[in-house]
């Protein structure tokens, strides 16, 4: 699956765009993309600062998709990376919100339709 | 063009007469004033009244009016300035859509007009008219008329008695109004549903709903017959038993010699007697689907015992289900059109019963709602406590019961609640919520509690109570539950980060608990409730016609 991961070397951004749903069906493809992104030579070579966790085209995540936010919360931990994540959809505010991913993140959220599905 | 005077209307007798019993009536329009008052002379002659013009919009105008007609027949010429023959008579039959019509065409017209016998016309006449000719078209006209007029009056008067066959027949139970809502759509002008309801003696209520096989005038003399079959033997204080008995005895009697499937006359009934203490429903099924009645803990119980159709089989034991209630118990029956309906369309009958519930005083979004249903629907919902006993009513939406390997089907599960509730509520502002928070616990369920085992199973039922707008799902599985302190758990959950540390340890837990309005876990957390309180405008929305999908 490729979602379309941007990073950016002039202000030295990461961002990984999601698709619709991050759930138990799908969180797979979305992990093995969001690692392959990682583990390219462009993010190595680019030392990015801030992780930005595209959620525009999201309409649902569930636990399993929740946990995979996690591990990225950690890998972006260890780089010691400032992190955020923009947010359509006011069901995943709702979610991202209720396991307190507003501590570990800048959440900016612009309710709207969400845009053209990454993926 | 000045239009020819309307000739004054002659009793001739005639070999045109002996169509009707009066003179026939005949619209002649012809923009040719010397064909027009020729028809006007052979059509007299032939005992006809006639009222003729030359002006194709003028006729037009003063049909659509009612100025003019109704007529047995319409002669019209093809060509005629402003308005063509067929144009005129699309116009005519638009209005009176049995009223046979002839076309006069010349010639080198008639490849125009063939389209005209798809738009009713009779026949067409070319130019220059023979007497005989077109007399014996007009007769085949009349004749057409008469036939098609015939056929509309007995349309009308089959859906009339159906109306009146199928009003709700509250047989002395005036005070159950407020608690029963009723909601039926027949497919054709008659067919062989119905409901009653009768208090007995002793304070009993029955509550009888039937389905008659076919959509004709049999049917529905049978359910008829069915229907004074039950209502005299309660009045006489039969046993419901018996009365089904009896009648099963008595179609069978009239198809001795024939098979199931040869067998005409078969009868789908769901009987259900509410005590006269209101604290317990036997219901007994006979080729009926199962009703549901719900528990105020969001509990949705049908009965476990089922009876083939009456009429199958002479020697049939008929056996009921009895449910004790708690004070929020409603009851929701429905014949199987309403099943076939819901399963076509992927989504659960509870909730388009809930839409079309509420709309039960509107025949024609009724008939909206569930366009292309191909089997009559008859839905009827009893609050089974009187008011004073009664909590909050709760109406059972959906009741799903799933087995332990539905894991990788948890997409089209969840899909199914979506549409579901959609179609009940609208698409409201929490349904990604409600329906994140199902597929957790279903989630849960299936991996946990069913260990993916196809022979557990996890049962999802979703209820709604109007008076506290409570949207409860309870999910349940057969496992032994979670092995940890759940209390000690969620109380430590609302206080640290610990999911931070180790990802994946209870996040579904967390996602319920935070989300839902109100959650509550018993068995070890192998029964599941949760609740969401929706806004009041939320609630009923007009869903449209529900589209074949899913």
């Amino acid at each position: 699956m490729d979602l379309g991961h941007t990073i950016s070397s002039h202000d030295q951004v990461l961002t990984l765009l999601f698709p619709d749903r991050i759930t138990s069906t799908t969180v797979s493809e979305v992990r093995e993309s969001v690692q392959k992104f990682l583990d390219s030579r462009a993010v190595r070579e680019a030392e990015p600062t801030v992780l930005t966790f595209d959620f525009r085209s999201t309409q649902a995540i569930d636990s399993l998709g929740l946990n995979l936010i996690f591990e990225l919360v950690k890998w972006s931990d260890a780089r010691a990376m400032k992190r955020k994540a923009l947010v359509r959809q006011r069901s995943v505010h709702m979610v991202l919100l209720n396991v307190r991913l507003d501590k570990k993140m800048e959440l900016v959220f612009e309710p709207g339709p969400a845009v053209g599905s990454a993926g | 063009m000045n239009p020819a005077p309307p000739v004054p209307a002659r009793q001739v007798r005639g070999s045109l007469t002996s169509t009707l019993e009066r003179a026939p009536k005949v619209l002649v329009v012809d923009d040719d004033l010397l064909t027009l008052r020729l028809l006007e002379i052979i059509l007299v002659q032939a005992g006809c009244e006639v009222y003729s013009l030359a002006d194709p919009l003028q006729v037009r105008e003063k049909f659509e009016k009612g100025e003019i007609g109704p007529f047995d027949c319409a002669t019209i010429d093809y060509s005629m300035p402003g308005c063509n023959g067929i144009e005129l008579m699309r116009a005519l039959n638009a209005v009176d859509p049995c009223m046979g019509a002839i076309l006069l065409t010349a010639v080198d017209e008639r490849h125009l007009v063939r389209d005209s016998f798809r738009e009713g016309a009779v026949d067409f006449i070319a130019k220059p008219v023979r007497n005989q000719e077109l007399l014996e078209t007009i007769r085949k006209a009349l004749e057409r008329t008469r036939a098609r007029r015939k056929r509309l009056e007995t349309q009308l008067s089959l859906k009339d008695a159906s109306r009146a066959s199928h009003v709700f027949r509250n047989f002395g139970v005036p005070e159950l109004e407020s608690r029963l809502a009723t909601a039926y759509v027949p497919r054709d002008e008659i067919g062989g549903d119905f409901l009653d309801v009768f208090r007995r003696a002793n304070d009993d209520i029955v509550c009888v709903l039937g389905d008659v096989a076919g959509h004709d005038l049999r049917s529905a003399l049978l359910s008829a017959f069915f229907s004074g079959f039950l209502e005299g033997l309660i009045r006489q204080e039969a046993d419901v038993h018996a009365i089904l008995r009896a009648f099963n005895h008595r179609l069978n009697l009239a198809t001795p010699t024939e098979g199931i499937l040869g067998a005409p006359d078969s009868v789908a009934a769901g009987v259900m007697t509410l005590d006269a203490s209101e604290q317990s429903v036997e219901i007994i099924t006979c080729g009926f689907p199962p009703p549901m009645v719900t528990f105020a803990d969001g509990r949705i119980e049908e009965p476990e015992t089922a009876n083939a159709p009456l009429g199958w089989f002479s020697d049939a034991e008929i056996e009921g289900t009895r449910i004790s209630l708690d004070g929020a118990s409603c009851l929701l029956a429905f014949t199987d059109g309403l099943q076939d309906f819901a399963a076509e369309r992927n989504i659960e009958i509870g909730a388009v019963a809930y839409q079309i519930l509420a709309h039960e005083q509107n025949p024609e979004l009724l008939a909206e709602i569930v366009r292309d249903s191909s089997d009559d629907i008859l839905a009827t919902r009893l609050q089974l406590q009187s008011a004073e006993k009664a909590g909050h009513r709760v109406h059972p939406l959906m009741k799903l019961t799933l087995p332990g390997t539905d894991e990788s089907r948890i997409d089209e599960i969840e899909s199914t609640i979506q549409r579901s509730l959609e179609l009940a509520f609208g698409s409201f502002q929490r349904l990604p919520e409600v329906s994140l928070c199902c597929r957790e616990t279903i989630l849960n369920a299936l991996r946990h509690g069913c260990a993916g085992d196809s022979g557990r199973f996890a049962t999802v039922e979703v209820t709604f109570c109007e008076v506290q707008s409570r949207l409860r799902v309870r999910i349940e599985d057969d496992g032994p539950g979670h092995d940890f302190d759940l209390e000690a758990r969620k109380e430590h959950l609302e206080t640290c980060d610990e999911h931070f540390d180790d990802p994946g340890r209870h996040l579904g837990l967390v996602l319920l608990e935070r989300t839902s309005d109100y959650c509550e876990l018993q068995r070890k957390g192998a029964t599941v409730i949760f609740d969401f309180f929706l806004g009041q405008d939320e609630l009923n929305p007009f869903p449209g016609a529900i589209d074949p999908r899913g």
